[in-house]
């Protein structure tokens, strides 16, 4: 299932590609991503419990995430909450999706140039 | 089921709709993801959160459980794209669609089908919320199944028996207590000190006392959320001052005292009494004061505050036997067992009254009574229920005779049988869950006013439209619209695929027909079973109204008043009389009185106050008649005939002789046909001479029959409860203030009860019976409409159907009157049918019914024949209006059409 190119994982789905996102800024369990992502989004992108770990089962299958110990072993409720980090593979996708939807964005711009102009 | 319960176990069932491998790896974590999403602040409103966090939960786990299902077993390449969709879901979707498509063209018939359902679905559900809250009650109790309640029943051998049962004496309960190893534990307590004056505030307030023993709590098997109970050395007359203690409901706690923890140790007065408060009872706290049910009345059990037994007033006095005792069976004992035990205990103690005890399970006792009058209100909205869904049917029979052709041309292009199936039961779905919504918010508004128009029923503040009660709802409706939809859409899609094509599809089979018509025959008759039961509650209503009650009340006003014994009490020699007295003498003043009297209460609102009293000390057994303290006068004041010797008079005082007056049940009890007058009777608080009988009179309840009753003087015998009345001039409601300032003006500290009026007071004693028979009119009338809408559908179908047959007869020069006849006889007889049929059932169940009338018996040929006819009058009215179109047939234009 591992591919060293990484545009083969290409485009992510919103909901990987946000929860990429938030593993990239530290190490983090299932509920407490979809309340950053909310947040960051200001609601607009709304992560259901189903939704979620299904992306985040088919990033790990895939190994751009991974299952790790809590951050401080005594946070509180850790005990039931499993936490995630993101993989240097992940990492690395994560930017190629970035610079792709840099390239989108570019070229949506640009053509607005055009119609503008 | 509490709530947070039913949610987990919607999640667990929504789990399910994930494949297994899911599951396995994210089950705790999404769980746990729930519940925490769960309390976030925009699902917190109670109504409109709950809707929104399910509406997003369900929404997530479709979507998601549908992406992850198709990523396991990748739609094949001619699958994927236009239309056909691959899933299971999409498949439902494209059947919703459709079935939404199908039903917005009929509109008068998905209309009358979902407000049929949804009336239905309403007066079921809201019942059910009413059956819900009040009799599967969540109890506090721990263990409920092994509490009992235990009473005790005199017997003699020969002679006087009291009927029914008696409380236990202080000295009984401990007997009880020490000896029996039936029991874990046992308890007494009273609900029966009437309202207390809670001073210290700037007002007086009135507030409900109980009293208990220490054991109380540890027999149910609760704690106090704050503080403690009583302590077994605070309790008994021994227990002097220390008994000075008291614990209060959650109610009053939060409401009277803002739920501030620093109460304890603080001290409230209680008719002049200090108390220190030690103890908050759980919220929801209840404990119901069984006997109030004796007189009618049942007691919703929330006492203010709870007291020590013994505490300081409330003595051992002899032969009170005011304690409603409760056990707890010892573990492996049977209620036989503690009866046995139990009523040896009390044979070896007192066998001279030959004592026998009867021990029941509580939890029974405490909705004795309230469960079969609302049983019957719940099998009359499940028939109401079945006759909506009786609706559905025949207008689905309907429908599908209309719908014949266009089944046969989609069969005929090639869809399939189960294609065909498939679309129906979605159909009926949509119709189900339109119906449900529909009667949810029927049940929502339907409970409010079942809830408002209520008469005092235990619990009944708790009923309301909770999780359990939409499920409920939501069941009902959608099984109903399935069974009563689909069978018979399935029925006539079966006989017809296929056939009608060639047949041209313009009759509907007379199988169907058939089919139709007895669905209606059914719907009718049960319409009938809820006529008849609500024509005779009806009449028994009426003719409970009018009994006699053995005196006059009209125009009387009544006020009541709780004296504190501090200063009124027994020992207070004539304090009371005093006190009444002079209240008398300035109420006489008021404006627009005739004429004053009072008593320690009046026969409506009845407080059960029975004192053992026999006429012989000889006699081993006593009767347990009701006691009136009256002023002078009071006899002819209420209008109660005098009907031999004398009433009580103003010489009667506390330095006469007692004196007492006995009515005529209680002389014929005692002395049978012996006249009374100059004999003695005895009771707890001494030996009185009869000098007079008066006639009998309802109490509490005009259904029941008039109680033994005896009158005192009520400057012999003080009581710490009065309540004066008035007989007015002109409206009683007028006097009222000029009778509370009238208290005031003798005794500025005393809370005084506005009873209103007698009249009123009576009346209100049968609100039981009002609130049943309302009910059970309002199921019958909208039977009555939803059985209508069948009747004129039956027939208007008919003439739908029969258009060409019509316009050919007429062209063969049959008049429109024959016509017209011919059209009605069917619908008479199939309402004949109907009608007959639901007299008979009637007439079957009508000892389900004999319980709940007064003074009419369960079959009453008038109620019976009445019904009937006027049943087949509404018959043909609904079927002429339909059919009176067979005037506009036009046989030239029929003809054309061949």
């Amino acid at each position: 299932m591992t591919s060293r190119d990484p545009t083969a994982y290409l485009p992510l789905t919103p909901a990987a590609f946000h929860i990429l996102m938030t593993l990239e800024e530290g190490v983090s369990h299932g509920y407490a991503i979809k309340r950053v992502v909310e947040e960051r989004t200001r609601g607009i992108v709304r992560l259901g419990a189903g939704t979620l770990y299904h992306a985040i089962g088919s990033l790990a299958k895939k190994g751009l995430v991974d299952e790790c110990r809590p951050p401080t072993p005594d946070a509180a409720g850790s005990s039931r909450w499993r936490f995630y980090e993101i993989t240097p593979l992940g990492r690395r996708i994560l930017k190629a999706e970035v610079g792709r939807l840099e390239a989108d964005v570019a070229h949506a711009r640009a053509s607005f140039g055009e119609a503008e102009g | 089921m509490n709530q947070r319960r039913l949610e987990r176990l919607l999640l667990a069932f929504l789990l399910r709709l994930y494949p297994a491998e899911f599951r396995a790896h994210f089950q705790d974590q999404w769980m746990a993801f729930l519940v925490e999403q769960r309390l976030e602040r925009r699902y917190r409103r109670r109504w409109s959160g709950g809707l929104r966090f399910w509406m997003d939960v369900i929404k997530d786990v479709l979507v998601s459980s549908v992406r992850m299902r198709r990523e396991r077993h990748p739609p094949t390449p001619q699958h994927r794209g236009a239309g056909a969709g691959g899933t299971v879901l999409d498949f439902v979707g494209q059947d919703f669609r459709f079935a939404l498509r199908t039903l917005r063209r009929r509109p008068v018939y998905a209309g009358v089908a979902v407000l049929t359902l949804g009336l239905g679905v309403g007066a079921a559900t809201a019942m059910f919320s009413v059956v819900d809250g009040v009799l599967l009650t969540r109890t506090l109790y721990r263990d409920p199944g092994r509490l009992v309640s235990i009473w005790q029943r005199i017997g003699g051998r020969k002679g006087l028996t009291a009927a029914g049962e008696i409380r236990l004496k202080y000295d009984e309960y401990k007997a009880i207590r020490v000896q029996s190893t039936a029991f874990q534990n046992v308890a007494v307590y009273t609900g029966d000190w009437g309202e207390s004056t809670l001073g210290g505030g700037p007002r007086p307030e009135l507030v409900e006392v109980g009293a208990a023993t220490a054991s109380l709590l540890p027999v149910l098997g609760i704690t106090p959320v704050l503080g403690r109970w009583f302590l077994p050395d605070e309790e008994g007359n021994r227990a002097g001052d220390r008994a000075r203690v008291t614990v209060m409901s959650y109610g009053t706690w939060a409401g009277r005292f803002g739920a501030d923890p620093g109460v304890l140790g603080t001290s409230v007065t209680i008719d002049g009494v200090s108390y220190t408060v030690i103890g908050v009872l759980p919220r929801g706290f209840r404990l119901q004061w069984l006997s109030a049910s004796f007189t009618g009345a049942d007691d919703p059990g929330s006492r203010d505050f709870w007291v020590p037994v013994g505490s300081p007033e409330w003595g051992e006095s002899p032969g009170s036997t005011q304690w409603e005792a409760i056990g707890r069976l010892a573990n492996g004992a049977t209620l036989d067992e503690a009866r046995v035990e139990t009523g040896q205990i009390l044979k070896a103690a007192w066998p001279s009254q030959h004592p026998d005890a009867l021990i029941r399970p509580r939890m029974k006792e405490e909705v004795r009574g309230l469960a079969s009058p609302i049983l019957l209100l719940f099998g009359a909205t499940g028939l109401l229920l079945l006759i909506a869904c009786g609706n559905v049917a025949a207008l689905s029979l309907g429908e599908m005779q209309g719908r014949t052709q266009e089944v046969a041309t989609r069969v005929a292009i090639g869809a399939g049988r189960l294609r065909i199936g498939r679309q129906l039961i979605t159909e009926s779905l949509v119709l189900g869950l339109l119906g449900s919504a529909l009667g949810v918010l029927f049940a929502v508004g339907g409970t409010r006013l079942l809830v408002a128009m209520a008469p005092p029923i235990p619990r009944i503040d708790e009923v309301r439209v909770d999780l359990v009660v939409l499920v409920f709802a939501g069941f009902l409706g959608t099984l109903s619209a399935i069974l009563f939809g689909l069978a018979p859409a399935l029925v006539t899609a079966r006989a017809h695929m296929g056939s009608t094509l060639r047949v041209g599809g313009r009759t509907g089979s007379r199988r169907q027909a058939a089919l139709g018509r007895w669905v209606l025959v059914g719907e009718i008759s049960l319409t009938v079973v809820l006529l008849v039961a609500s024509g005779l509650l009806s009449q028994s209503l009426v003719r409970l109204l009018a009994v006699d009650p053995g005196f006059n009340p009209r125009n009387l006003a009544t006020v009541e008043v709780t004296l504190p014994d501090a200063r009124y009490g027994w020992d207070m020699k004539g304090a009371a009389w005093n006190f009444a007295d002079d209240v008398l003498r300035q109420m006489k003043a008021i404006p627009g009185v005739e004429a004053v009297s009072a008593a320690n209460m009046l026969p409506f609102p009845n407080k059960p106050s029975t004192w053992a009293a026999r006429a012989n000390p000889e006699d081993s057994t006593y009767l347990m008649p009701e006691l009136y303290c009256v002023a002078p006068g009071y006899l002819g004041f209420m209008g109660i005939p005098i009907l031999e010797g004398r009433g009580i008079l103003s010489t009667d005082d506390g330095r006469a002789p007692p004196v007492a007056v006995v009515n005529q049940s209680l002389a014929r009890a005692l002395w049978g046909d012996r006249s009374p007058v100059g004999r003695e009777l005895i009771y707890p608080a001494g030996r009185v001479t009869v000098v007079g009988v008066a006639g009998d009179t309802r109490q509490a309840s005009l259904a029941r029959k008039p109680p033994l009753t005896f009158y005192v003087p009520f400057a012999q015998l003080s009581r710490t409860r009065v309540t004066f009345a008035a007989r007015t001039r002109g409206r009683p409601e007028d006097v009222l203030p000029g009778m509370r300032e009238a208290v005031w003006h003798v005794d500025g500290s005393l809370a005084v009860t506005t009873s209103g009026t007698l009249e009123r007071s009576v009346a209100e004693s049968a609100s039981q019976e009002r609130y049943r028979t309302l009910l059970m009119t309002t199921f019958a009338l909208l039977a009555t409409a939803l059985a209508a809408v069948g009747i004129g559908g039956l027939s208007a179908r008919q003439v739908a159907q029969q258009t060409r047959e019509l316009g050919i007869r007429k062209a063969l020069g049959a008049p429109d009157g024959a016509l017209l006849g011919g059209m009605l006889r069917s619908v008479g007889i199939t309402g004949a049918a109907g009608v007959a049929l639901g007299l008979l059932v009637a007439y079957g169940v009508r000892p389900l019914l004999a319980t709940f009338l007064f003074g009419i018996g369960s079959f009453d040929p008038l109620t019976y024949g009445g019904i009937g006819g006027l049943f087949i009058l509404i018959a043909l009215v609904c079927g002429y209006l339909p059919a009176r179109r067979v005037f506009a047939v036009d046989p030239v234009r029929v003809l054309k059409a061949e």
